[in-house]
């Protein structure tokens, strides 16, 4: 197997032992828990659908691969420019140059 | 990652200025890269503006120092320049954008004049050309042609800042301030405004530091943002991450703030 073609069975999107939790400051930093460790593997051409009750956090989890909210444990790892990045601790400006 | 700006513009670092024994900001550090807006947010009197003016060399810091990058690999240090030389820099390499138009404009010649005035400050001295571009740029800003040769003094609110806009923008910044640019205008004068900025900055690549207290100008243009309370930061990230997911109480109250009205 070449380089290239192992590169391809690799995730696109790894999410490994995702936590999420949100302090409610309006209730003394009160912790509301959405995940702990959450797992997802995503390749290249795949489609995955996030279905659940409403506030079980589908939308966080698309928050949080996009950078948009951050998270307290765990790396979300994404294929990019030939390379892995996480997510979870890039700065800033290396997230929106991912973005773009 | 292939980052098609590697080098920093702009590198503030520990800047603190006192008045007397009142602090207006203090150990403030952040970078700016070419191309971004970083918008500097938080409710009156946290500093923002005391913060701006002494980036952009308007006013001595107490302490602390600014860096700018030349474009050639070499950095000026902003805050040690002669007179002559910082003057030179805020006629050419910088833009502001003041709150308050009067600050930003001068009221007894035209609108043409002010556009003009700053292109003979970098050295144009050709009329035809002075006048040329004064016409171009009251034009991009979406100005009334006809008013060139009017004083700022018969114009709105709105239109005072259109001919701010121009008259900074007419040297082609490579850094601009912006001091609540939309304040005190109507909303949907704001609007438009917000969107003319935003063509602007991006068609120029310039870089832009935005002091507002209004969140939802700062999620409209910026990339990048700095909360700010009782003259120190508390909080900076990504704007949409600061904004959607605050982690220092004193954000979170400020985006509660907008939510309740």
């Amino acid at each position: 197997m070449n380089q290239a073609s192992s590169h391809n069975l690799l995730p696109l999107l790894d999410l490994r032992g995702v936590g999420k939790t949100f302090l409610l400051h309006a209730r003394s930093r009160e912790p509301m828990i959405v995940f702990k460790k959450l797992d997802l593997h995503l390749y290249a051409g795949e489609c995955v659908v996030l279905s659940g009750a409403s506030g079980c956090g589908k939308s966080t989890l698309l928050r949080l691969i996009f950078g948009n909210y951050l998270l307290q444990s765990g790396a979300i790892y994404v294929r990019h420019d030939g390379g892995v990045v996480d997510i979870a601790s890039s700065s800033p400006r290396e997230i929106l140059l991912l973005r773009r | 990652m292939t980052d098609p700006y590697p080098s920093v513009l702009l590198c503030v670092e520990e800047l603190t200025k006192f008045y007397g024994r009142r602090t207006g900001c203090r150990n403030v550090s952040f970078q700016l890269w070419p191309g971004e807006v970083l918008a500097i947010v938080g409710e009156s009197g946290s500093g923002k503006t005391t913060l701006l003016r002494c980036v952009s060399g308007l006013m001595p810091p107490s302490s602390g120092s600014v860096h700018l990058s030349d474009g050639s690999g070499r950095t000026i240090d902003v805050l040690t320049l002669s007179e002559a030389q910082r003057r030179k820099l805020i006629r050419s390499d910088f833009g502001f954008v003041h709150q308050d138009a009067h600050e930003g404009l001068r009221m007894g010649i035209s609108a043409g004049a002010n556009t003009g005035e700053r292109l003979m400050a970098i050295g144009v001295r050709h009329f035809g050309r002075i006048r040329a571009e004064s016409l171009s740029w009251l034009e991009r800003v979406e100005m009334d042609l006809s008013r060139i040769d009017d004083l700022p003094s018969a114009f709105s609110g709105g239109m005072l800042q259109r001919l701010q806009i121009a008259r900074n923008l007419i040297t082609r910044p490579r850094l601009l301030f912006l001091d609540e640019p939309t304040g005190g205008l109507d909303v949907s004068v704001q609007a438009r405004l917000l969107d003319l900025l935003r063509e602007l900055v991006e068609e120029l690549s310039a870089s832009v530091i935005l002091v507002t207290h209004d969140l939802t100008v700062a999620r409209l243009l910026s990339h990048r943002l700095v909360v700010m309370q009782k003259g120190e930061v508390v909080e900076t990230g990504l704007t949409d991450q600061v904004l959607d997911d605050p982690q220092h109480s004193h954000t979170q109250l400020l985006v509660s703030s907008i939510l309740q009205t």
